[in-house]
Formats: C-alpha cells, structure tokens, sequence
C-alpha cells in the first residue's frame, strides 16, 4: 500500500516536474481500458486514442496546479476523466446531430449558438515568435511553470528576468495577432 | 480604468488575490476599451493553452507511434531471427529429412509391392559385392523425374520413344532398336559364374498407375503418390550394417512400365550430401520380371548405378546364383548371361528368355 502511495506521489511529482514520459507511461498502461469503455459506449479504437490522448492532457494541467491532490489511484482519476470526457463528446455530437435534424427542417440560419474562439490565429503567431518566447508563454500559460522554474530553464538571470520577458513576448504576440487581423477574425462558428 | 494599469498584468501574472481580482475585473468592464484588451488578451492566453495542448497531444501521438513501431520492429526482427533459424535448420537438416521421406518411400513400397518379390536372399551377398565394388546404390539416391510418357498415338516421350498400344501383338521378333543403349559393364558386375540354363520367368504387369513427381530447384525430390505402386525394397547387410535401401517405382502408362529404383546410402557412406546426387535415370520401358514364379523367392534387384550413371536390373535366382544386367528397348527385355544374350518378350505371360542369334543385335548390345 505504501509502496503504491508512493508511486502515486512520485507520478504526480513527476508531472508536476514537467517529465513528459509519465504521460506515455500512463497510456500504454491505460489504452486497453480506454479502448474497452469506449467501444462499449458507441465509440470506436480512434475515439478512444484521442480521449485518452485528452484525458492524459487534462491530467497533466491538473496535475501542475497546487491545489490539486490526487485522492484516488491515477488509473482511476484517469477513468473517471475519460467517462466525462467522452459523455461530453456524445452529448455534443448527439446535439450537433439534433440541431442539424432541426435546422434540415427549419431551414434555420443561426450561427451564434455555437461560436467558439477560434485560436488558430494565436498559433499561427505563437509560430511567429521566437522558440524562447514560445517557450516561455507555453511554460507559464500551459505548463503552470512559476517564473524561477522559467528562469532556470531558459537561463535567465532571475525570475524576474522571466517575468520582463514574458511581459515582452504577450506585447510581441499582440502585435504579431492585429497587424494581420481584425478582432472578427477572431471568433469561429460552427455549423 | 486606462490600458497602462498594473494590475492588467498582474491579473495575467496570476498575482492578483481572488478579492483583488474580483474587484479589477469589475472595473474593467466598466471601461469599454479596457475590457476589450482583456479579453483580447484572455483570448491569447487561451490560445496558448490551445497550442500548449495540441503540443502535449503531438508529443504522446509521436512517442506511441514510435514505441508501436519499435515494438512492431522487435517483432519482425524476432520473425525474422526465426525465419532465419528456421532456414538454416531445414539447410542442416535436409539431408536428414531427405533420409526420412526415402525411409518412408521405402515403407510404402513395402506396403503397396506385398506380393513383389525384390528382396535379398542367398544371392545377396553377390549383389553386395557388385554394389560394394562398383558403389553404384550406395553413391545417391533416387529421384523420380516427371516423366512424361506419350500417350497418344503418334506421340513420343522425352525418351523418343513412340506410343505404343498395348493392345497391339508385341513382336516377338528381336530387332535391332534404335533405342538401345548399352551400359558399359565392369567387370565385377559379372564376375561371378552365372548358370548355363536361364528358367522360365513370369513377365508381369507391375503398375497401371503413372507416378508424377516434382523437382525443387537443383535437388530433385519424388512426390510419391497415394496410389503408388513400386515393386519394393529391400536392405543389404554389408559387414553387419545397413549398407543400402532400395525402393522401385514403376511408371506405366499404356502397357510400357518404367522401373525408377533409389539407393539411400546415408548409413553406408556417411555422406548425407549423397542423397543430393544429380540422379539422370534413364527410363526404360519394361516389364518386370518375375523368375521362378512356382516360389516366392526373391527374383530381381533394380538399382541405381551411380557409376553408370544407369539403372540396372540385377535378375537372381537363375540357378544358385545370378547377376545379370539389363538392356531393354520398348518391346523386349534383353538379358546377359555368361556373354550369351537372350530376351525376353514384354508380353505378359510366363515365357523363356530367348537366345539372341542377330551378331548385329549382339554386337549393338555388346556396344
């Protein structure tokens, strides 16, 4: 038991360290159960690898913010991660598919039900800036890294070094968004 | 609130209390032009997260991938070690193998021949001498060559040896035949004092089947058929070890039967390489011949002469002792004994073997 407790310490420490490899870790341990739930629930193998692939995403977001405590086993937090996730999938896709029904019907036009941000403008710049300041913005805004860890890694002075930096990269970013796009540009609808 | 504020900043620094967030963004939307940078920037940091994600996606996606494909090459890497294995035992164990299928062509020889007679008896030691001094059955082993046989009329086998209608009288005249080659003799062969007197013998209808056989590659190998019928085999004894096994095909097809003989020498030479002798057996048309048919004693012996590289009918039982060697042509069957020659007719039926008075035929089989 204590043995398990620790592997369970060490794999959230090590995701909170930024070692990726757990990741890969956890997928090949979970794939198969993925597969099974998934397959059970009107899905097939490739809805699972993406769930899985999403669930191991969540978890690692999760996983870096300090409040979080992992309460249960990994697999099943894991688990329960890719039951909502998928119910999700199912209800949207069981809504796309009601409304299409609907508006086959209804001729409907509306658009704005289901806009959503479309951020394919921010990647797009984000591969625009430079790879320090890619790094940097994906450290602190994906990563949860705190400065001093920003610090370290890209060999700066001091966390307060990164944080001038960051501040000068979100400023780049910027520029590099609305010189080419109008802010319309920036939403997305669905069909 | 203005663009410059500090706490824009600080809010996406994540430095603001939750008191102290509540209360700029509730300033904020009071500004208009403020709340729009907010949101402009909340829509850039989202955006990051986006990328941040398909990132973190890619990197699982790519490393997955990769183990399947390591683990996928471990396999066909490990398929193909046993592959290979397998190859280089087969290679190592072919000759064994080849021991085997002829043992177990010998079998059924021995099942499907029960009323032949191809055994040795008390003339055995004289076929063991000829074969241990001139190493003909021990130097290779039997092969059976697909064999077409002509089948129409009209039509000639791979021997040019035309159709012949069993229906048809043989000829009971002996002819020179153009066909006919004779083996060079050693001296061995018919060292031995042969009888004067050659007995009555049994001219036999040895199969109705044809035999088909198949080649792989630079060995030959026979495909023995279910409805095989061979004349059997037999096993020399040669200082207390086996020295040789025999098997007898016969091949016929219109009443014109070919004999096929094998020699398995494995036991003999040591040489398992033997069983791979580019065998060229000549198929002669023929029909066996049973002497003394009133006993069942054992009456001739058909081997591979590897020295000749012919086939050659050793009759037995003529007297106390006989070693004779064949000569056949699509009619009659020729016979050797004490350098008097007779033949013998193909017609089935019990018949004496008749002097060959043609010096012309005498020499052509001399030659």
């Amino acid at each position: 038991m204590a043995q398990k407790l620790t592997h369970e310490v060490t794999l959230l420490g090590r995701i909170r360290s930024g070692d990726r490899e757990v990741l890969i870790e956890l997928y090949k341990s979970h794939e198969q159960m993925v597969i099974k739930h998934v397959i059970n629930h009107s899905g097939d193998r490739d809805d699972a690898q993406d769930l899985l692939q999403e669930a191991l995403v969540v978890l690692w977001q999760n996983a870096r913010k300090s409040d979080f405590e992992l309460t249960v086993k990994p697999s099943t937090y894991l688990m329960a991660v890719v039951k909502n996730l998928w119910l999700k999938q199912l209800a949207r896709k069981k809504r796309v598919k009601d409304e299409t029904h609907i508006k086959s019907y209804n001729h409907a036009t509306e658009m704005n039900a289901d806009s959503k941000m479309d951020y394919s403008l921010v990647k797009k710049a984000l591969d625009l800036l430079g790879d320090t300041c890619r790094n940097i913005l994906l450290m602190f805004y994906f990563d949860g890294f705190d400065m001093k860890t920003i610090a370290e890694a890209n060999n700066f002075a001091n966390p307060d070094v990164a944080k001038a930096k960051k501040h000068q990269c979100m400023k780049q970013l910027e520029v590099i968004i609305k010189k080419d796009y109008k802010p319309t540009d920036f939403y997305q609808h669905e069909a | 609130m203005k663009r410059n504020d500090p706490r824009i900043e600080q809010y996406f620094n994540f430095e603001l209390s939750p008191e102290e967030e509540a209360e700029f963004l509730s300033e904020a939307k009071e500004s208009p032009e403020v709340w729009e940078h907010i949101q402009f920037m909340q829509w850039m940091v989202e955006g990051i997260k986006e990328e941040g994600k398909d990132e973190l996606r890619t990197f699982i996606a790519n490393r997955i991938a990769e183990e399947k494909e390591e683990s996928s090459g471990k396999f066909w890497y490990a398929a193909a070690a046993v592959v290979v294995t397998l190859v280089v035992s087969t290679i190592i164990a072919w000759p064994y193998l080849q021991t085997s299928k002829m043992s177990e062509m010998a079998t059924t020889n021995n099942q499907v021949a029960a009323d032949s007679t191809i055994a040795l008896n008390d003339e055995e030691d004289v076929i063991s001498d000829n074969l241990e001094s001139s190493n003909s059955a021990t130097d290779s082993a039997v092969i059976l060559y697909d064999v077409p046989l002509a089948d129409e009329k009209g039509e000639t086998d791979n021997n040019g040896i035309e159709y012949k209608d069993e229906s048809a009288p043989a000829d009971v005249n002996i002819a020179a035949d153009d066909n006919l080659k004779a083996v060079p003799e050693s001296e061995d062969k018919i060292a031995k004092p042969l009888p004067a007197q050659v007995g009555r013998v049994e001219i036999q209808k040895l199969s109705s089947e044809v035999i088909v056989t198949s080649k792989i590659k630079s060995k030959t190998t026979a495909k023995i058929p279910e409805n095989f019928t061979g004349l059997g085999n037999s096993k020399l004894k040669l200082d207390g070890q086996i020295m040789t096994t025999y098997s007898v095909a016969v091949i016929e097809k219109h009443g014109a039967s070919a004999f096929l003989s094998q020699a398995d020498s494995i036991n003999y030479n040591n040489d398992p390489y033997r069983n791979q002798y580019p065998l060229k057996i000549k198929l002669v048309l023929l029909r066996g011949i049973k002497s003394n048919p009133k006993n069942n004693r054992p009456s001739y012996q058909i081997i591979w002469n590897a020295v000749t590289q012919q086939t050659e009918l050793y009759l037995q039982d003529f007297g106390d002792q006989s070693t004779l060697v064949y000569r056949l042509d699509s009619r009659n069957m020729y016979l050797e004994i004490q350098g008097i020659f007779y033949a013998l007719n193909l017609k089935e039926g019990i018949q004496e073997p008749k002097k060959i008075m043609d010096p012309a035929i005498i020499k052509a089989l001399q030659d």
